[in-house]
């Protein structure tokens, strides 16, 4: 490379630093984050496997039921792979003060000729005990900061039944150092078989303080170990595991030396010294049974004696009983016959009360009855008179209303009276008159005629019957004259006639009528005048019956009346009689009783003798059996005595006989495995994250290397025209990223290996107690970064670059044509497209254009939302432990722990102390035992495990919450299984209805889980008392109470602790305010990774969203100058391009959120130590905090570009096609 | 006063040690509803004449006077509004926004302006009736330039200023555009000041100022414009 080219990279590093620097920072923050975390592990194993082999930690250590002797250890030695061995002693006792805590002494191995040290402790301060009352105490947990060198460390006298002073030549020793041992690497100190169970602490001791002539375990070191060997693996551990076999046979053997050497002697001691106590025992009966037997004649005499005495005063008091009897008999006849007569009296008076109100309401009830009837009969009365009135002015009307008629009547009576006497009396006499007269006339006439008739028939002479003709004419004239009077005559006789007809008729027509018209009214005026007379009639007859019975009325009434007063004279006199009657009766009574009174007086002087002659007589026969008592109890006491040591003694020896030697390895120790599953799961951790870290970091690497060398294009036209060779031109880009990778790598891994192990590593350090972190750099996983960080940089760069070469010059000099405009599939959807508004439109375009760079970005943004929500996540799932664990699952405040002895009955006096304190508010008794569980196929193993048996009383609910975590459904304890809690369930992977086998003190036991409860500190396996007599055939033996505590406060706590240790059967007590403190300081450790993984992930954040909107900008340079130039003001044009970013970073958060629940889940997974499970959810907060917080980020990027969208130079940009 | 009055305007950079004066003082008139023309050769100052007569630039001394309001002073907000509202850019390279079609690339730019022309309508008025919905990759360099100056004048802009419209045209679309231009102002009596370097184009103008080295040497009103048909290079 010419050095005009190299001045043309420096040049171009210097022109583009930011984006130079950009890359190098993403390459150092992943490659460091994933080479830092990476190193965690292997560091840390490697700290351990230093420590253990530098200091000797004991591959092997040997139990026996009966301890080891210095041949036993000869022994040891000879077998094959043993390196070294060497025998020491330990006790478990309690240390001095309230709490009742246990330390483990111990004698330790040191160095000389013949021997290596094993389990080297490491001086912290001071030194080890080199001579008898010295003590070199543990470094970590003896944390009462103000004891120091030369302070004297003291241990109760007693542990459990036993006297410390039968193991140890001394209960005070002198502090002379601070030690820490490889055999506890965290802060467990293992369990006992003492106290409450769980060991403190640890101490050296000098072995000259241990009494007993026995050794108590030996360490055995193995070839597998030492020089440079690995230990921490699989191969080791059963390596060493394969020895056991070896060393049992060796213990069986050994036993018989056992028997021989130590056991018969004993044996025959024990015997003896029974034989003496049983002829003591004898001896000492004789004596007691000759005085017992004085004491019982006595005894025979006195009682004799007594009962003499006591007949006498029982017939007296017989008596005077009687005279009771009789006289409360009296007393009772009296009252009886009082009663009876008052009784009597009372119905007498009753009834006439009765017949007295019966008479009244008969008397009101006649009375209203008569009033009754008198008023019904007024009424009929009223109705009667007013009938009758209305009957006289019908009357009245009727005849006012036929006047007129009936003058008219008269009227026409008159007429044709008239008419008829004139008929009568005038015109017939008159006519009759007349037509007689013409009558006779007219016969005349005719007789006249015929004769001439008869003449003219005879007259033959014409003249003359001309004659007689004119004759008879004449006589015809006449004759017709007369004829005419006569009908003229009859004629006014019949007109006369009709005239009278006529006014009869009219007379009679008018009667007619008027007899029609009246005789309706007439007939009802006849009828009313009829009912009225009834009417009066019945009035009439009613008010007579009415005075007939109120007459016999009135009587009845008075008759009763009469016998009343009869009935009230008779009971007044009954009265009289009952009153003398009374008064004399109890006057009798009265002087019966006095004389009863009497009796009683001397009977009860009689008494009073007999009493005091009694109890003389009973305090002698006392005097002679307490003194008896005594003397049998002492007795008894110092045999009892004798006894019992012989017993123990014999029990003892009985545990000695066949012994058994028992074999542990390094996983035995406590906190060993924890360590190396710690150190597995940190590494679990650092296997995902970082590497999604890392991906994240390479993606915008990869994306911001193309887009530099893509921009380069013309130059890289511009070389080759000139005719630099590729190889020359590609070096350039080479270098720029490699340098930039290089650069990267080397500062990423510097700072990642000096801080993220030191920091995890401290972390972990408040769990335990190791020694100075030595970082090794994990060599396959570094260059796996370097690696990862050249692909995608120096590589990418190389190919995009290679492929700009493949062009020819004249063509790169040419642009790249940007990338053309296409039609996005929204806009197929004309119903949400034609909605859009015009920036809408174009952003909407723009996303789907540069799809890499959104797929960058939102990839980029989700990883680091994802990353800060894991982060806070964490946070929330440790924090919510205190809340929930101490909130809602245990609401107790202390436990107490109590003496192994005692019965139940003890035991609940012990419970009754403790709740009636005046601190606690309630109170149970329960179990717990460490034991060991297995799932039932054995794959699973769980040592860290407590066996739990509330005795479950009332209380139980203040005190404790089995639930279910999601559901929060609570759980029942029943007697048919056992709840385990869940991250036990998990542990031992069972379920709901599996089968756990756990073991307690060497007997195992199979219990179902009827179900998993929600807890995360400390694993239990919950059975109910019932549950556990069916399991071990026996009932529990509760040693520990839970109680809640009315007020918590320090001073209660101090007051109530101080009141509980006052029992002697209460060991010790504890406080769970102390458990949250402690469980604070352990993840407060967890806290720092947090606060690690958060700043990480914000600078990932800040880093790839700088990158991405500066290739989004540089990108559309011209197009951002373009819409200047148009006279968009500064905000409207980053508000152009912002959009699209905006738009982006939200859904990067929202997959990042979603993203962040699967990381969370799985590293909450991982990092969970065997005791503790964290909570799953992650708070709604969390959620809120990561979006602002990205969003945040985002926002600041978007400002620092604001600037560099102002600085755009239009006329530049513009100038010409780049 | 003409419309667009320069008045001993200086521009000058600093590149490095050395300072460029790429306008030197530099005064001309152009009357309103002219057609000028800025002609010199390459480095002439024309292009930085232009920038800063679009406020896109600044200039160090003197002062500019368009349509009576003094811009040689205005800060960077004030020259954005006058960009916004006065003046119509058309670019040698029409700096068309790829993404948008012709009638959104339009749209972009009257949608910021209160008093502006339909988009369809204003690519009707260039003879772009067709092609609304097409992307600038779809249409020829003619074509693309039509629309950027259908961009320019959506926007009713008081001045259009042309940086080389054809430098990136073959000679016929060429003469099309500048037909285009003179019809434009013709009809519409807007001003247009266009720069080239090309002399041929001259007598199509109303104004011919001609720049060197960063002067105008001359200043000619040309009383009897040729049709662009006419023009031959």
């Amino acid at each position: 490379m010419t050095s005009s080219l190299w001045k043309n990279v420096l040049k171009d590093i210097s022109k583009t630093k930011a984006r130079f620097i950009s890359i190098m920072l993403i390459v150092a923050l992943g490659v460091g984050f994933f080479t830092g975390i990476k190193a965690v592990s292997p560091s840390m194993n490697h700290t351990a496997e230093n420590y253990y082999r530098n200091n000797d930690l004991m591959d092997i250590r040997l139990l026996s039921t009966v301890g080891f002797s210095d041949k036993d250890v000869e022994e040891v030695k000879k077998l094959p792979h043993v390196r070294d061995a060497a025998a020491s002693y330990y006790t478990d006792v309690i240390m001095e003060g309230d709490a009742g805590q246990i330390i483990r002494l111990y004698s330790d191995i040191r160095e000389n000729e013949n021997q290596t040290a094993i389990n080297k402790p490491l001086i912290k301060e001071g030194r080890l005990p080199e001579k008898k009352g010295e003590i070199a105490l543990e470094n970590a947990n003896f944390n009462s900061g103000n004891s120091k060198i030369g302070d004297t460390f003291r241990i109760e006298p007693k542990v459990g039944e036993t006297d410390v002073e039968d193991i140890l030549e001394s209960t005070e020793y002198t502090v002379v150092g601070f030690v820490q041992s490889p055999l506890y690497v965290s802060f467990e100190r293992g369990t006992t078989n003492v106290g409450s169970g769980d060991i403190h602490m640890f101490g050296i001791i000098s072995e000259d303080d241990f009494k007993s002539d026995r050794y108590s375990q030996i360490y055995v070191l193995t070839d597998y170990s030492g020089d440079s060997k690995d230990t921490i693996n699989k191969e080791f551990d059963s390596a060493v595991e394969a020895l056991e076999p070896q060393f049992k046979n060796l213990g069986l053997e050994r036993a018989k030396y056992f028997d021989v050497e130590y056991l018969n002697d004993a044996k025959k001691d024990l015997e003896e010294a029974q034989k003496e106590l049983d002829s003591e025992k004898d001896k000492a009966g004789r004596e007691l049974s000759e005085a017992f037997e004085k004491i019982n004649d006595g005894q025979k005499e006195y009682d004799e004696k007594i009962a003499g005495a006591k007949e006498t005063l029982d017939n007296a008091e017989k008596d005077i009983k009687n005279g009771e009897e009789e006289i409360k008999k009296g007393w009772e006849d009296y009252n009886s016959g009082i009663a009876e007569g008052e009784k009597q009296l009372e119905t007498a008076r009753e009834l006439l009360k009765e017949g007295q109100a019966q008479l009244k309401s008969s008397r009101s009830e006649f009375n209203t009855k008569i009033r009754e009837a008198e008023k019904q009969l007024n009424e009929a009365e009223r109705e009667y008179n007013s009938g009758l009135a209305e009957y006289n002015r019908a009357v009245t009307d009727f005849k006012t209303q036929t006047l007129t008629a009936r003058l008219a009547l008269s009227a026409l009576k008159t007429n044709y009276d008239n008419a008829l006497n004139k008929y009568e009396n005038i015109t017939k006499p008159a006519c009759e008159a007349i037509i007689g007269e013409t009558q006779r006339t007219l016969d005349e006439i005719n007789a006249e005629l015929d004769s001439l008739k008869e003449q003219y028939e005879n007259s033959e002479s014409e003249t003359e019957k001309l004659y007689i003709q004119a004759q008879i004419d004449i006589y015809e004239t006449r004759k017709s004259a007369n004829q005419s009077i006569i009908d003229r005559e009859n004629k006014r006789l019949e007109d006369g006639k009709n005239e009278v007809d006529e006014a009869k008729k009219a007379l009679d027509e008018a009667t007619e009528e008027y007899n029609k018209q009246t005789a309706e009214p007439q007939r009802q005026l006849d009828e009313a005048k009829e009912q009225l007379d009834s009417a009066k009639a019945q009035i009439d007859s009613g008010r007579a019956e009415l005075q007939e019975q109120k007459a016999a009325g009135e009587d009845q009434l008075a008759a009763a009346q009469q016998q009343l007063n009869e009935s009230q004279a008779a009971i007044t006199a009954a009265q009289t009689e009952l009153s003398s009657r009374k008064t004399e009766g109890r006057q009798k009574l009265k002087d019966s009783e006095a004389e009863l009174e009497k009796a009683k007086e001397e009977l009860k002087k009689g008494k009073e003798e007999f009493e005091k002659q009694k109890a003389e007589g009973q305090q002698k026969l006392d005097d002679a059996r307490e003194e008896y008592e005594s003397k049998k109890l002492e007795a008894e006491g110092k045999l009892e005595d004798a006894q019992a040591k012989i017993d123990k003694a014999a029990e003892t020896l009985e545990d000695l006989e066949n012994p058994e030697w028992y074999f542990f390895t390094r996983l035995d120790n406590p906190g060993y495995q924890s360590l190396i599953d710690d150190t597995t799961r940190i590494d679990a951790v650092a296997t995902v994250f970082p590497l999604f870290f890392l991906l994240v970091a390479a993606l915008v690497c990869l994306t911001t290397m193309t887009r530099h060398v893509e921009e380069k294009r013309t130059e890289i036209g511009t070389l080759k025209a000139l005719g630099y060779s590729n190889g020359a031109i590609k070096t350039q880009y080479i270098f720029y990223s490699a340098g930039a990778a290089l650069l990267g790598c080397v500062l990423g891994i510097a700072i990642g290996m000096l801080t993220l192990p030191k920091v995890i590593y401290n972390a972990y350090g408040i769990m335990y107690e190791l020694i100075d972190l030595e970082v090794i750099v994990p060599v396959k996983i570094t260059i796996l970064g370097v690696i990862a960080a050249f692909v995608s940089t120096t590589l990418v760069a190389l190919y995009t670059c290679q492929k700009s070469l493949r062009e020819k010059p004249a063509s790169l000099m040419r642009p790249k044509a940007p990338k053309i405009g296409r039609r996005i599939l929204l806009e197929k959807i004309p119903f949400i497209w034609d909605r859009m508004n015009f920036t809408s439109k174009v952003t909407a375009r723009n996303i789907m254009r540069y799809k890499v760079r959104f797929f960058m970005t939102v990839i980029g943004v989700a990883g680091c939302t994802a990353l800060i929500l894991t982060g806070f996540g964490l946070k929330n799932s440790i924090s919510a432990i205190t809340d929930v664990q101490f909130g809602e699952i245990y609401t107790y405040d202390l436990t107490v722990i109590l003496n192994e002895e005692g019965t139940l009955h003890q035991k609940t006096a012990v419970l009754d102390y403790v709740k009636n304190s005046g601190f606690v508010e309630s109170a149970m008794l329960e179990r717990q035992a460490s034991i060991s569980a297995s799932n039932e196929k054995g794959t699973n193993k769980l040592d860290d495990i407590y066996l739990y048996v509330p005795q479950g009383s009332e209380d139980m609910k203040d005190l404790i919450h089995f639930r279910e975590r999601k559901t929060k459904i609570p759980i029942e304890l029943t007697d048919d299984g056992a709840i385990l809690t869940e991250k036990a369930a998990n542990s031992l992977g069972v379920d709901v209805g599996d089968t756990v086998i756990f073991e307690d003190d060497h007997k195992k036991y199979t219990v179902t889980v009827s179900n998993i409860t929600e807890n995360y500190i400390g694993n239990y396996l919950i059975v109910s008392p019932e549950c556990y007599r069916e399991l071990y055939g026996k009932a529990p033996l509760f040693n520990m109470i839970m109680a809640k505590m009315t007020e918590v406060t320090d001073e209660n706590e101090s007051k109530l602790g101080a009141k509980c240790l006052d029992n002697d059967d209460i060991a010790a007590v504890s406080f769970i305010s102390g458990s949250i403190d402690n469980f604070l300081d352990t993840i407060k450790s967890l806290d720092t990774v947090i606060l690690v993984l958060i700043i990480c992930a914000g600078l990932l954040a800040v880093v790839v969203l700088y990158n991405l909107t500066n290739i989004n900008i540089a990108e559309r340079v011209r197009e951002i100058a373009t819409i200047k130039v148009l006279g968009f003001y500064n905000g409207e044009t980053c508000a152009f391009v912002y959009r699209e970013n905006i738009i982006l970073t939200l859904c990067g958060i929202i997959s990042g959120l979603g993203l962040g629940i699967i990381l969370h889940r799985f590293v909450i997974i991982t990092i969970e130590i065997n005791k503790t499970m964290f909570s799953r959810t992650i708070e709604p907060e969390s959620f809120i905090l990561a979006a602002v917080l990205t969003a945040v980020f985002a926002a600041l990027v978007n400002f620092i570009m604001y600037f560099k969208i102002k600085k755009i130079d239009m006329v530049e940009s513009l100038k010409s096609i780049e | 006063m003409s419309f667009v009055d320069f008045k001993n305007v200086y521009k000058r950079y600093k590149m490095g040690e050395v300072t460029i004066t790429a306008v030197d003082g530099i005064s001309f008139e152009i009357e309103k509803g002219e057609f000028a023309v800025i002609v010199g050769n390459s480095g002439a100052g024309k292009t930085t004449v232009l920038n800063i007569l679009g406020g896109m630039d600044s200039c160090d001394e003197g002062t500019i006077v368009v349509g009576g309001n003094d811009i040689s002073r205005l800060d960077e907000h004030d020259l954005a509004t006058y960009r916004r509202y006065d003046i119509g850019f058309v670019f040698q390279f029409y700096n068309l926004v790829p993404n948008l079609t012709a009638k959104e690339n339009v749209e972009l730019a009257s949608q910021i302006c209160k008093d502006h022309k339909d988009a369809s309508e204003a690519l009707e008025s260039v003879g772009l009736g067709e092609r609304l919905h097409n992307f600038p990759s779809q249409l020829s360099g003619g074509e693309q330039q039509r629309v950027s100056i259908a961009r320019a004048l959506a926007k009713k802009p008081k001045l259009l200023l042309c940086d080389e419209p054809t430098g990136a045209l073959d000679y016929n679309t060429g003469k099309q555009i500048l037909k285009l231009l003179q019809d434009t102002c013709r009809s519409e009596g807007m001003t247009v000041v266009l720069i080239t370097h090309n002399q041929a184009i001259t007598p199509m103008a109303d104004r011919i100022i001609r720049m060197k080295s960063g002067k105008v040497i001359s200043n000619i009103v040309n009383e009897s414009p040729t049709d662009v048909d006419l023009i031959e290079w």
